[in-house]
């Protein structure tokens, strides 16, 4: 019975040639279309740390003035209710005090240049992680060798660092450097951990800047920041009216925000109680004029945390929103054809009816033809987006002056631009569905015609 | 009314060159009633389609009413079609999608008629077939009878010198054939020339005459009946003709 | 006009024609809106710059020695740079235009005003001594940074907001927000955060830090340049060349610079055209992508307008034979066509138009941009007029082509 309805459905397709194809081309652009722009914002979306999700927290402190209507970057400010989504260097230095937190981790971007290790070897700018010890247990960082420091060596701080795969291979070729050392400024520091591949897309614990970057080359314990004077080599944002700085030791005490503070925090337990500790910090501050605003002390998951940033873009919404609205129109269009086509056919149907044919034969045989332009639409869109996403990636790894030649961002753009399994099965459910949406009225209303109309003349 | 001088008409495909009409010949006078009867493939539909204008001659000449149209564009043409014919077709041909008295009204709008003229031809002319309660249903929800009566309406509503009728009651039983007869020939009996086509020998012989058309030729003409004296227009049966008359 | 039968008929075969109205609405909607993304897109990717963009290159300077000395360096790098036959003027500078980085403070007349958080938001350029001739940028009133005035640079690179010329240069757009009668010239503005005072000695009519959509793109010409010489460590110089000879000087100075002073190396270098040919290209792909959806969006609606015709034309032959046997002339039947297919598309047109009008508001928001003006959305009602009619025409004529002799054709 099945394959009886295949080859007529297959027969009817190839009748009208031109119709087919039109049908198979429109849902195949609407596709392709769509699975590009949706492979974009799935990639842009996707939680690169999900295991965590339930533990994982980034912590927000609202020291911002009152708001008094002169704020002079008002206009440049988008979401007015979050709190900074960095914290101060005091404040960062206060709350780690705390041992609600499993643990906790407050850190900022940097940059130091390694001194060439021999004769006739290239400096070697690297950026920077400048961080205490929990980070690397915290966001499940795999080593290669060795492993990361202690909260001792914070104290210290002790002159150790960890390298990222791509460092070590740069300075070591790749082999074990754990106990080696390197010259970095005036200061020798000892290899301690090389991370595995490991490339958090985006780059959750700081989105700052290009959120779809690589992890940083160069780990370093968070002692180092007063000892050398690290500047920030991030975003800096001095959110209070007031602030006066003309020296580095005037920035750590000022309130310009610039370190990322992340704690986990497996039980709602450990939430509650961290999140009433925050404020009553905030609410003693106050009796130093400090957080001047009602408390909005805001402790995020990674996927608030990632809708704080507007990590996906508005770029990528608008063209997933086109992209569908182009699908949309596709899938009125096919409708058409298809109602068209069948209706031209009429006739023919209206003669297997009569010659004992139910209506749900019928049915079925015009839903099975709309199933098959549904699948080649769908197969030649997937070949369609694959290709332009390749494209797109071609576009987007071309190296840009200053990059270094980490073949992991290449394969971190590729990766954001390719489809894995799901988005294959999200392109068969799309062109299934708009292959249905299309046929599924033009099928029924066939079905539905009496044959009689169509055996009398006109 | 019509006079034929000679005509051809030839079909041509890649493989076979078709006489429809060769040589025709036929005279009709105003007020005339004339059958046209013919086997299949006869040519009878073909002279029918040239006598309206439907399609164009490939040679003789074509008097209508008084005017050479042989060589007329096709705007003229639809221009006379639309003016002084009218046109009854086996199968009805009534717009599926308008109602009755859209579908009558439909070739009062190809002229410049105005509203109030328009509704009133409307009006008497779906009065004299009976429908005016009918006025909007659509065709399918009449019957075969009711709906060649509005095409009669149609076709009368533009007061025609000429009415052609093709196969009026071919798709009717007996009953509705009559009545079908019955209004042509009131019409007729008021004044306008109509020419018929049909199998119906019975019809036929309600015709003042009966032209045979064999192989595109006029065959035979009976006359059954005489033209009823019209005002300025003489007795005219004594068509040219290429066969014998009985 | 039959409009009345027509629209009856219409509305007996309705699936149809509310298909390609539906096309039409979405298709209007997307289109317009594009169209005003895309037009906002180039219009902000051709921003004028105001720098001499096809003459300047930047490089940078990176030490890895722990004794280099890098105030001397800079000195000297900057000093070697001016000297190079071909070079019209170079300056060590804190941020690249057109660049990725950025550095901004407010800035108002009166301190009171900062310490309450107001003031005019500007974007801070650190430079030596040759700054402005080196961005090529035109100076309306005033003059450039006096060599006297120019403060020398810091070990410490933490301590250039406290070494603060006391002699600025603002562009004429922060100069407007700050002083509407137009007398900046001459007055004395504070900065927040750093607390210090200066006096505006020269106005540049215009200078674009970054090419951006909405209400930044004032905020980056709005620019305070400080004549207080950066660098140090890292020192990204400026170099401004006489036309054509920009790659040769380039080249010169990647082999030549590094030697100058031992310990260091040059960690990036590029051509400012290329620098800022990146931004623009950032935004000239996405105008791309989304102009090339929407295109293909029109071309799958105007495929439906011809199909849904086509379709008509050839269901309806019979009735069409019929209308020309009463008499309608082939004139008649085009108008037919073109006539109902004008509804359709303005039936679409219509719902569209709110449609576009709700994305339009929804983007405006998104973006902060100025609301979708009317005009984008007349011209593309009359725009898928035209296309539509278009569209409609072969159909229409393939109808008007129907013999009248189909009238007498028994089926």
């Amino acid at each position: 019975m099945f394959m009886h309805d295949l080859r007529l459905a297959l027969h009817s397709l190839r009748r009208n040639p031109i119709l087919t194809a039109l049908m198979v081309i429109a849902i195949a652009a609407g596709i392709a279309a769509s699975m590009i722009t949706i492979t974009l914002y799935h990639s842009r979306s996707g939680h690169p740390i999900w295991w965590k999700a339930d533990k994982l927290y980034a912590v927000t402190l609202d020291i911002r003035d009152e708001d008094n209507g002169s704020n002079a970057f008002a206009n440049l400010i988008r979401h007015p209710e979050y709190p900074p989504l960095q914290v101060t260097y005091q404040d960062a230095k206060t709350i780690y005090q705390s041992d609600i937190p499993t643990r906790a981790v407050r850190m900022f971007r940097s940059s130091r240049v390694i001194a060439p290790r021999k004769a006739g070897d290239k400096p070697f700018a690297v950026d920077t992680r400048v961080t205490t010890a929990d980070f690397f247990a915290m966001f499940d960082v795999p080593f290669l060798y060795g492993g990361g420091w202690s909260r001792a060596d914070d104290e210290a701080p002790t002159p150790v660092v960890v390298l990222s795969k791509y460092a070590n291979q740069k300075l070591f070729g790749g082999t074990n450097s754990v106990g080696k050392t390197l010259t970095i400024g005036d200061q020798q520091f000892r290899v301690v951990g090389v991370i595995d591949a490991w490339n958090p897309a985006p780059r959750f614990y700081d989105l700052n800047g290009n959120g779809f970057d690589l992890p940083e080359n160069l780990f370093m314990p968070f002692g180092w920041t007063e000892a050398l004077k690290l500047p920030s080599n991030g975003n800096s944002n001095c959110v209070r009216a007031n602030t006066k700085i003309n020296t580095f030791e005037e920035l750590l005490t000022s309130e310009c925000v610039w370190l990322q503070y992340w704690a986990e925090l497996p039980t709602a337990s450990q939430r509650q109680r961290y999140q009433a500790f925050v404020d009553s910090y905030a609410k003693d501050q106050k009796r130093y004029g400090r957080f001047p605003r009602k408390l909005n002390n805001r402790i995020v998951d990674v996927d608030e945390w990632m809708k704080m940033y507007e990590v996906v873009g508005d770029e990528t919404k608008i063209q997933v929103a086109v992209a569908l609205m182009f699908l949309l129109v596709c899938v009125l269009n096919t409708f058409g054809l298809m109602l068209a086509k069948f209706l031209k056919a009429a006739p023919i149907s209206g003669l297997r009816r009569a010659l004992g044919a139910s209506r749900m034969d019928v049915m079925r045989q015009h839903l099975i033809e709309v199933v098959i332009v549904g699948l080649l639409g769908g197969a030649l869109g997937l070949m369609l987006a694959s290709g332009g996403l390749r494209a797109l990636a071609a576009v987007f790894t071309r190296p840009t002056p200053g990059q270094d030649d980490n073949p992991a961002r290449v394969a971190l753009m590729q990766s954001l631009m390719s489809m894995d399994f799901k988005m294959f099965l999200v392109a068969l459910a799309l062109a299934l569905l708009t292959g249905v949406l299309a046929g599924l009225y033009p099928a029924w209303r066939i079905g539905r015609l009496s044959p009689s109309l169509f055996l009398k003349t006109q | 009314m019509i006079e034929m001088q000679n005509v051809g008409k030839v079909f041509r495909t890649d493989v076979v060159e078709t006489h429809a009409l060769r040589h025709f010949n036929l005279k009709v006078e105003p007020g005339e009633f004339v059958a046209i009867t013919g086997h299949s493939g006869s040519g009878k539909t073909t002279f029918l389609n040239v006598a309206g204008l439907l399609e164009e001659l490939d040679s003789g000449r074509y008097v209508f009413d008084g005017q050479d149209v042989s060589k007329l564009t096709d705007n003229q043409r639809s221009r006379i079609r639309n003016e002084k014919i009218g046109f009854i077709f086996q199968g009805f041909n009534l717009i599926p999608d308008l109602n009755i008295y859209d579908n009558v009204e439909a070739p009062l709008h190809y002229r410049r008629m105005p509203a109030a003229e328009r509704k009133r031809r409307i009006l008497s002319s779906l009065e004299r077939v009976g429908l005016s309660s009918r006025m909007k249903h659509i065709p399918s929800q009449l019957s075969g009878g009711q709906q060649q009566r509005v095409a009669i309406a149609r076709a009368v509503a533009g007061e025609p010198r000429v009415i052609l009728a093709d196969e009026p009651t071919g798709n009717l039983d007996t009953t509705m054939s009559n009545q079908i007869m019955e209004l042509l020939l009131q019409i007729n009996g008021a004044g306008t020339t109509i020419l018929m086509v049909t199998h119906n020998p019975e019809l036929a012989q309600q015709a003042h005459r009966q032209v045979h058309i064999v192989d595109g030729k006029i065959d035979q003409i009976h006359h059954f009946n005489t033209l009823k004296a019209v005002p300025g227009v003489g007795r005219g049966a004594e068509a040219v003709s290429a066969g014998a008359p009985i | 006009m039959e409009i009345r039968a027509l629209l009856s008929a219409m509305w007996r075969s309705r699936v149809g024609p509310v298909l390609v109205a539906a096309q039409v609405a979405i298709t209007l909607a997307v289109v317009v809106n594009v169209a005003y993304i895309v037009q906002l897109r180039i219009e902000t990717a051709s921003q004028p710059t105001g720098l001499d963009l096809d003459n300047i290159f930047w490089v940078t300077s990176q030490a890895y020695a722990a004794d280099f000395n890098g105030p001397a360096s800079v000195a000297a790098d900057l000093a070697w740079l001016q000297s190079l036959p071909g070079v019209v003027a170079a300056a060590s500078s804190s941020l690249v235009p057109q660049g990725f980085g950025t550095m901004s403070l407010a800035f108002a007349t009166d301190p009171a005003a900062l310490d309450k958080g107001g003031g005019q938001p500007a974007v801070v350029y650190f430079g030596s001594e040759q700054l402005i001739q080196t961005l090529g940028v035109k100076l309306v009133a005033g003059r450039a940074f006096d060599p006297a005035a120019v403060k020398p640079p810091q070990a410490d690179p933490r301590a250039a907001l406290g070494n603060w010329g006391a002699e600025i240069v603002i562009t004429k757009n922060l100069a407007d927000k700050l002083f509407p009668n137009g007398d900046a010239l001459g007055k004395i503005i504070h900065a927040g955060l750093v607390n210090k005072p200066a006096t505006v000695v020269g106005i540049v009519e215009l200078m674009q830090h970054q090419r951006v959509m909405g209400p930044a793109a004032s905020f980056f010409s709005s620019i305070v340049m400080v004549p207080t010489t950066p660098g140090g460590a890292r020192s990204t110089y400026l170099v401004r060349t006489q036309p054509g000879r920009r790659d040769a000087i380039m080249a010169r100075v990647e082999k030549e610079l590094p030697d100058l002073q031992p310990g260091r190396y040059i960690s990036a270098m590029e051509s400012l055209a290329n620098t800022a040919e990146r931004q623009r290209r950032g935004l000239a792909t996405n105008a791309v992508m989304l102009g090339v959806v929407a295109a293909f969006v029109v071309l799958v609606t105007v495929v439906g307008i011809v199909g849904l015709a086509a379709f008509t034309v050839a269901t309806r032959t019979r009735q069409l034979g019929t209308r020309r046997a009463i008499g309608a002339t082939k004139f008649h039947i085009l108008r037919y066509f073109l006539v109902e297919n004008w509804l359709i598309t303005s039936m679409g047109a219509f719902i569209g138009c709110g449609l576009a009008l709700a994305v339009g508001i929804q983007l405006s928001k998104m973006y902060r941009i100025p609301q979708l003006p009317l005009v984008y959305i007349v011209g593309g009602v009359v725009a898928l007029w035209l296309l539509g009619l278009l569209a409609v025409w072969l159909p229409a004529r393939r109808a008007a082509a129907i013999s009248p002799a189909i009238a007498t054709r028994t089926v």
